[in-house]
């Protein structure tokens, strides 16, 4: 391969298109516009990379959220997405322009490219930020990553690697304001596919069941502790509301549920319109499986359990008293 | 066949406590577990050799001394051989792919290589596209399951279903946590692993690399907190609770 010059100065931040159904995915905009804002503050051009078939015409849409320069590879053999000959069209563009800094959106097209592309050219990678900015003194991107399930952030540098690389989730830089006068160039990019072959081939759909997939597409959950007090109570309350039953992990211990029907780190992590804690004290190593809960309501009879903190209603008290009182009122 | 299997440690999210006020994360007990998804990884290399004949297991673990329990719990679980890869700095995913890779190499001829899809703790997501590209080989990811019938053939998360698809050998392919069966560890084995097997130690003299391949590109700087979590509404009793559901529309 021929070896990349990083002597002359490249000043651009990349963004790698993405399209669905004939469109620019709306991350691709987002992250055209956060370019935009680093480039501002580096000097910098935003120069954006869009493969695919037929999607010459929708390079113009990138000028007004921020693109100086759109290269376009437009090839039938381009139409869906396979490894092997998308990263031959970038990795053909980024040895011919070597890219200082690089955006990929972290999604199963940008976590399939950017370690690749980050292997192959030697540059830092941070995957699945969700904030990224340039260190304008260093040179570099510092972007955060969820650590835990999103309990904290580990905050990661690219700073002393050649080249900078970030994988991007939605939201990070909000929504684009366009800008109608902002206008860029096009420039449409030789497609050499000599002798590359994808080699994935796609089958179809298929059914295939997870170990444990019924806690986690629940819509109503009933989940008990230690401290629940009485079962059966809780397990009434789960029939009349239509909810699974499931618990923490002390639960199995008191075989109230199930190893299947653990929710937290080691168990389900949910997404229930409806979660009912009964008598958990909201360990983070629970409170991570329920994060993705819409409505949570906690009952529990000490007021400093950590979990009537983060529920949406919280009720200091008898579980199980509360659970029959709830079965009355529904009835 | 050779299936290799990496595995990683990483610190039992049990013994850490995070304070989003003090902006701290605690380490309370300092303790190791295999990540989960590792162990899914390591459950679909079981599912493969036992539906074919002469599969050898082989599971590699970069880290430093602490590895050896994760390697002898990957023996428990069905690997036939366990190699620690010894690495005391803090490598980050392309040193530690350039590890792997180069290991991989060593080992001679490897049909099939498995991943954990993204560990549990500050996984980055990256190892299995990286050793995909560093071995020049197929990369399937995010697969719930795989089998081999000369070819690889895996069940991959897309949307909200799962899609089909296969590549020739050799090839990468990463495992879902969510995959993993929750099947503990056989008991005599664990025993074995740690009286009668031995985990075999690769340092990186043994690993033809440069110092180019051991140098890191991303590094962490620190650990950044959200906001504490707004206290919820304290509610009295069951009545209001029911007022509450209603007016959030969570119940009719
Ligand atoms: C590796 C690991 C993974 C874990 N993963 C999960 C997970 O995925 N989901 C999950 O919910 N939890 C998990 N836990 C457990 C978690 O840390 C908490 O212990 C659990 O969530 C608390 O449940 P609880 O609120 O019902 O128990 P609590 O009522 O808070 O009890 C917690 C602890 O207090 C003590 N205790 C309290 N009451 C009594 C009593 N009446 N009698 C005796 N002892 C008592 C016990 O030591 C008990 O373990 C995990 C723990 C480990 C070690
Ligand atoms: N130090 C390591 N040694 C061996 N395998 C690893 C190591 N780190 C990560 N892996 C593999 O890469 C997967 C994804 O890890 P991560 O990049 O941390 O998300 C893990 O599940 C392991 O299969």
């Amino acid at each position: 391969m021929k070896r990349l010059n990083f002597s002359e100065e490249p000043r651009d931040i990349w963004v790698v298109a993405e399209t669905h159904a004939g469109k620019l995915a709306p991350l691709t905009l987002e992250l055209t516009y956060g370019a935009r804002t680093m480039a501002d503050l580096m000097g910098f051009y935003v120069k954006v990379a869009l493969s695919g078939s037929d999607v010459t015409d929708l390079a113009s849409q990138l000028f007004p959220v921020g693109a100086d320069r759109v290269y376009v590879a437009d090839d039938p053999r381009l139409a869906e997405f396979a490894v092997e000959p998308w990263l031959k069209v970038l990795s053909d563009l980024f040895v011919s322009q070597p890219p200082e800094f690089a955006m990929l959106g972290a999604t199963s097209i940008g976590d399939a490219l950017a370690p690749r592309l980050a292997q192959r050219f030697g540059a830092g990678l941070i995957s699945r930020c969700v904030m990224l900015k340039v260190d304008d003194f260093e040179r570099a991107f510092v972007g955060r990553r969820a650590a835990f399930g999103g309990e904290y952030y580990e905050v990661l540098t690219t700073a002393g690697a050649k080249s900078h690389f970030a994988t991007v989730l939605p939201d990070t830089f909000g929504a684009p304001y366009p800008d109608a006068s902002r206008y860029g160039e096009i420039e449409s990019i030789a497609v050499n596919l000599d002798g590359v072959v994808a080699k994935i081939k796609t089958i179809g759909p298929v059914d295939y069941a997870l170990p444990a997939p019924k806690l986690k597409n629940a819509r109503r959950i009933v989940s008990v502790g230690r401290q629940v007090g009485d079962i059966d109570a809780a397990k009434s309350l789960a029939t009349k509301l239509g909810a699974e039953l499931a618990g923490a992990r002390e639960a199995i211990d008191e075989k109230y549920i199930d190893e299947s029907h653990v929710v937290g780190v080691t168990g389900e992590r949910v997404s229930a319109d409806l979660y009912v804690a009964l008598g958990i004290r909201g360990d983070t190593m629970h409170t991570y499986g329920m994060k993705g809960a819409r409505y949570v309501v906690a009952v529990h009879p000490d007021p400093d359990a950590p979990i009537l903190k983060q529920a949406d209603a919280a009720i200091v008290g008898d579980p199980a008293k509360v659970a029959k009182e709830l079965i009355e009122l529904l009835n | 066949m050779k299936i290799v299997v990496c595995i990683k440690q990483l610190l039992d999210p049990r013994g850490i406590t995070v304070n989003r006020k003090a902006e701290k994360v605690f380490v309370i007990r300092e303790e190791y577990v295999l990540d989960p998804a590792s162990k899914a990884a390591l459950e679909v290399a079981e599912q493969i050799k036992a539906n074919a004949a002469a599969i050898e297991i082989i599971a590699l673990s970069v880290g430093p001394a602490r590895v050896d329990e994760a390697l002898r719990e990957a023996l428990a679980r069905g690997a036939d051989r366990a190699i620690w890869i010894r690495s005391d700095s803090n490598p980050d995913p392309k040193v530690i792919t350039n590890l792997l890779a180069a290991a991989i190499k060593q080992l001679g001829p490897i049909d099939l290589v498995l991943c954990g899809d993204r560990s549990l703790d500050t996984g980055s997501g990256e190892i299995a596209a990286r050793l995909a590209e560093a071995l020049d080989w197929p990369q399937i990811l995010r697969a719930a399951k795989a089998e081999v019938k000369g070819r690889v053939l895996a069940a991959i998360v897309q949307h909200s279903g799962f899609v089909a698809v296969e590549t020739p050998l050799p090839a990468v392919v990463s495992i879902i946590a969510e995959a993993f069966s929750g099947q503990h560890a056989n008991g005599g084995r664990l025993m074995d692993a740690y009286k009668k097997w031995q985990v075999e130690t690769w340092t990186t003299e043994d690993l033809s690399l440069s110092e180019d391949d051991l140098r890191t590109s991303t590094i962490k700087k620190e650990d950044a907190f959200p906001p504490a979590r707004q206290p919820g509404t304290k509610v009295r009793n069951a009545k209001d609770l029911v007022v509450m559901l209603k007016q959030e529309k969570i119940i009719a």
